[in-house]
């Protein structure tokens, strides 16, 4: 008999070698002191130094429920005609102290949408829940792959609500991934306060809200690197800052 | 006498695992070895998001090689899962779509959450090799009904 009960165990049982994935559970309370409504706002524009690649198309054959939408194309390195880097990640990286900052209630939204997500690079505070939604026809998995958080991966039909997660612990450049579609890809930045902004179709950015005080600003790209500057906000003129990349060899 | 008495035991217990996994399966006589369902079982109601996992004998799971591989490179006796959402398992010997309705587990690992409209619903975990090949007999279809 016992020897039945251990082959059983053995046949059927298969190691679980990740994690299963739970419903999202908020940070604890962190006793929020600070308002992000200081008088303090940095401004400025990422460039790209030297010839950009051109976009690259997405591949996207292998399904043909993938129906792009107009001018898809990689996001992995998108230029301006004027160089401005689109989908930097811009924060606040130190500079803050002590200060603590409410959660957000309202969610942030990830879209699978023409076979990409969308936004490709976003930002969150940790314990801010992110709402995944299909708006495609075709199926998708949403596989989170942190360091520093708890990794998941699900599957998700067409015609399935959104589904809400949560990252509780800062973390930079944390990737999501399709298992289905292997062009797919977003990045999502998690922070411990409000003070972030993803650069625009320009490489501008705009971050509102800072107390006065000097702040090393950090820029994170998927390709390109990172690279930080101090940044002085007097909360009387706007601070400005410009910073360029180069292509990573 | 007391051969007779182990072979007895072995087998019993082994027609209590194949019991104990269910489902449809598709895998021939000689076939290497066999994927399953650990959770959930052919005729589970389960939540509209549910943890599936799997299982395997006779094969090794194992992540996919980066880079492109030719056939020559293909790992024998290694494999991964994917998980087929309202199909059914693929013939032997084709590459297993990139595509709807199937998932990889090109990582090599064998547990996801799965989320599912409610009502009745077919599901598939099919192993393939290296090149995403299906594999003689190495599939298992379940059905199961979502709760609403």
């Amino acid at each position: 008999m016992a020897i039945t009960v251990v082959l059983a165990a053995a046949g059927c049982g298969g190691a679980s070698n990740q994690p299963a994935s739970s419903a999202p559970t908020a940070a604890p309370p962190a006793a929020p002191t600070d308002k992000a409504d200081g008088p303090g706002v940095i401004a400025g524009t990422i460039t790209f130094e030297g010839t950009p690649p051109a976009a690259r198309p997405l591949p996207m054959d292998s399904d043909p429920k993938c129906i792009p939408e107009p001018g898809a194309a990689s996001e992995v390195l998108v230029v301006g005609p004027d160089k401005g880097v689109k989908n930097v990640f811009v924060y606040v990286k130190d500079g803050l102290g002590a200060r603590t900052y409410a959660v957000p209630a309202t969610p942030v939204m990830l879209e699978q949408r023409g076979c990409r997500y969308v936004p490709h690079v976003f930002g969150v505070q940790a314990g801010q829940t992110i709402q995944v939604a299909n708006n495609d026809t075709t199926l998708h998995n949403v596989h989170a792959l942190p360091k520093n958080n708890r990794e998941f991966n699900f599957g998700q039909p067409a015609n399935v609500p959104a589904v809400p997660r949560v990252f509780d612990k800062p973390e930079i450049g944390l990737p999501f991934r399709c298992d289905v579609h292997g062009w797919m890809s977003a990045y999502v930045n998690v922070v411990a306060h409000p003070f972030f902004a993803v650069t625009s179709d320009t490489g501008n950015f705009e971050i509102k809200g800072l107390p006065p005080g000097t702040y090393t600003i950090e820029l994170w790209h998927e390709r390109l690197g990172t690279q930080s500057q101090p940044v002085t906000v007097d909360g009387k003129t706007l601070a400005t800052m410009k910073a360029s990349f180069k292509q990573a060899s | 006498m007391g051969n007779r008495i182990v072979r007895a035991v072995v087998l019993g217990a082994w027609t209590l695992v194949v019991a104990a996994c269910g489902g449809a399966e598709t895998r021939p006589a000689g076939a290497a070895g066999t994927v399953f369902f650990v959770s959930p079982k052919n005729g589970d109601t389960i939540k509209p998001m549910s943890t599936i996992e799997f299982g395997s004998t006779g094969a090794t799971v194992s992540p996919v090689p980066k880079g492109e591989l030719t056939p020559e490179q293909v790992r024998a006796g290694m494999i991964h899962y994917h998980l087929g959402v309202d199909t059914d398992c693929l013939a032997a010997g084709v590459a297993i779509p990139k595509a709807d309705p199937w998932i990889h587990f090109g990582d090599g690992k064998n547990v996801i959450e799965q989320a599912l409209a409610p009502g009745p619903h077919r599901l598939a975990v099919q192993a393939g090799d290296d090149l995403h090949r299906t594999l003689p007999g190495m599939c298992q279809v379940i059905n199961v009904t979502v709760a609403p």
